[in-house]
């Protein structure tokens, strides 16, 4: 047996057993079920621990051999050793890791989401023009659906809020179900395919 | 009417800080109404009983906190009002436990509610859809120590809590993990889901609303905001509607200047072209 084809075995031998505990109730199989969840947890992590060595190797190459923008990954460095030592010492419910979290994770994470506001409001401007029927209904329902969303759209009319929940319940569930059970289809597809050993892109080496 | 299509972008983010900031100087005090769907979360909070048992997670980062913590807290503390209900709390990303910490200790001491007897909190569960399919089988396995170390075990409120059988509503903030509560807890044990979903990710999960599966949730800050009218107060959420209002009108006006200096411009060209 090569190489591929033990890899292939194992993903057959995982997938069926997941899937026969998934559908019978056979305590041997929801038990070996069980333990194969908790490994991908435990694999999960020490993922983690592998991806912050690999992170720092990276950094601390840039640094050393002082490519183009190096002290960015110094930047990285000190700031992420400060913030695990932090934690580390002060544990994460402590008073100097809240402080960290409070006033700087949470305004720079707000800040960076927040500028999809000033994009929006410029690619609306731009892109929401009458070109066309299609773009005019698009553009017809975007406005009814953001006046339905908003207080000044209630003071106006209750017109506004009715309609939007129309748009939203019919056309919009509709169209969000027909997206949610093509990626189901899509999925159960890709897993056949797996089973089957026509899709090897988790083998190493088969990726391509 | 080039320059009116072709405007400079910053001209348009000066416009969109305006319209945010004056309503913030100056409030104008908007209405805000509960949706069907913020109604049905009330219904279902106020309608526990002494007994019940909930099970609260939290999934959201903190980019989305604006909105997320305005839905939180007046959940989270209209549920906290109700007597005699035991809650399970847990964290399903990384973040999110750092609110939930603030959340079950600032509210336990409002509403003088006791670790252990009346709520545990389990911290931040590894995992992510794995951590809810665990959570759904064996609770005291998933997590068999609650964030202070106290084993569940050894915690009278949980021994009659060990699956998702145990529970009669489920409460989650953050659309990170919603497909997988349904997918492993509320829909295998036919229990109870309400939500609350960051703006961007609501319309996903409209077809679980549509179906049943979701009784009811709350749209970003519109949800928040909704749900402080229905428990009497005028909080964060309520407060930054009007410039989420103001903002949306700003875009609506954009949108019309927009495409009348578009329409003009075609026009001009097509005469300019029938004079030729």
């Amino acid at each position: 047996m090569n190489r591929n084809n033990l890899f292939l075995g194992i993903t057959v031998i995982i997938t069926l057993t997941t899937l026969v505990a998934g559908f019978f109730d056979l305590s041997i199989f929801n038990t070996i079920s069980a333990n194969l969840v908790n490994w991908s947890v435990v694999i999960g992590l020490v993922a983690l621990a592998t991806a912050i060595i690999s992170l720092m190797r990276m950094h601390v190459k840039r640094i050393m051999t002082r490519r183009r923008e190096w002290f960015y990954s110094l930047y990285f460095i000190v700031v992420f050793t400060a913030v695990c030592s932090i934690g580390l010492i002060y544990s994460s419910r402590g008073q100097p890791f809240m402080y960290v979290v409070n006033n700087i994770l949470v305004p720079l994470s707000t800040t960076i989401y927040s500028l999809l506001g000033l994009w929006m409001a410029t690619a609306a401007y731009r892109a929401f023009r009458v070109r066309s029927i299609d773009s005019t209904i698009l553009l017809v329902t975007g406005i009814i659906v953001l006046l339905g969303s908003t207080s000044f759209g209630a003071a106006i009319s209750p017109v506004f809020a009715r309609i939007t929940i129309f748009i939203r319940l019919i056309p919009t569930t509709a169209a969000s179900r027909g997206i949610l059970i093509s990626g189901g289809l899509g999925a159960i597809a890709l897993g056949i395919r797996i089973l089957l050993g026509v899709e090897r892109g988790h083998i190493p080496g088969q990726s391509k | 009417m080039k320059y009116l299509i072709n405007i400079d972008h910053r001209i348009i983010y000066i416009l969109v800080i305006i319209s945010i900031t004056l309503p913030l100087i100056a409030p104008l005090n908007l209405p805000v109404d509960a949706s069907e769907e913020v109604t049905k979360i009330y219904q279902k909070i106020d309608s526990l009983m002494p007994g019940d048992t909930v099970l609260l997670l939290i999934s959201y980062a903190a980019q989305n906190e604006v909105e997320m913590k305005s839905q939180s807290d007046s959940v989270i503390s209209h549920l906290f009002s109700k007597e005699g209900i035991k809650i399970v709390s847990a964290a399903l990303v990384e973040s999110g436990n750092i609110y939930l910490n603030q959340y079950m200790s600032s509210y336990a001491s409002e509403y003088q509610k006791e670790a252990g007897r009346d709520f545990v909190n389990l911290g931040f569960v590894y995992g992510g859809e794995v951590a809810v399919a665990n959570l759904a089988n064996d609770i005291h396995q998933a997590a068999p120590a609650d964030s202070d170390g106290n084993l569940l075990a050894d915690l009278e409120m949980m021994k009659n809590i060990k699956d998702g059988s145990d529970f009669d509503l489920v409460i989650n903030f953050g659309a990170t993990q919603l497909w997988s509560i349904v997918r492993y807890i509320t829909d295998v044990y036919n229990v109870d889901l309400v939500s609350g979903i960051e703006a961007v990710f609501a319309i996903r999960f409209l077809p679980y609303y549509v179906s049943g599966q979701l009784d009811g949730y709350l749209n970003g800050l519109v949800g928040a905001a909704g749900y402080e009218s229905l428990i009497g107060i005028r909080g964060p959420a309520s407060k930054h509607m009007d410039p989420l209002s103001s903002s949306s009108m700003l875009i609506i006006v954009l949108i019309i200047v927009g495409n009348i200096s578009y329409l003009v411009e075609k026009r001009q060209k097509f005469s300019d072209r029938s004079a030729r």
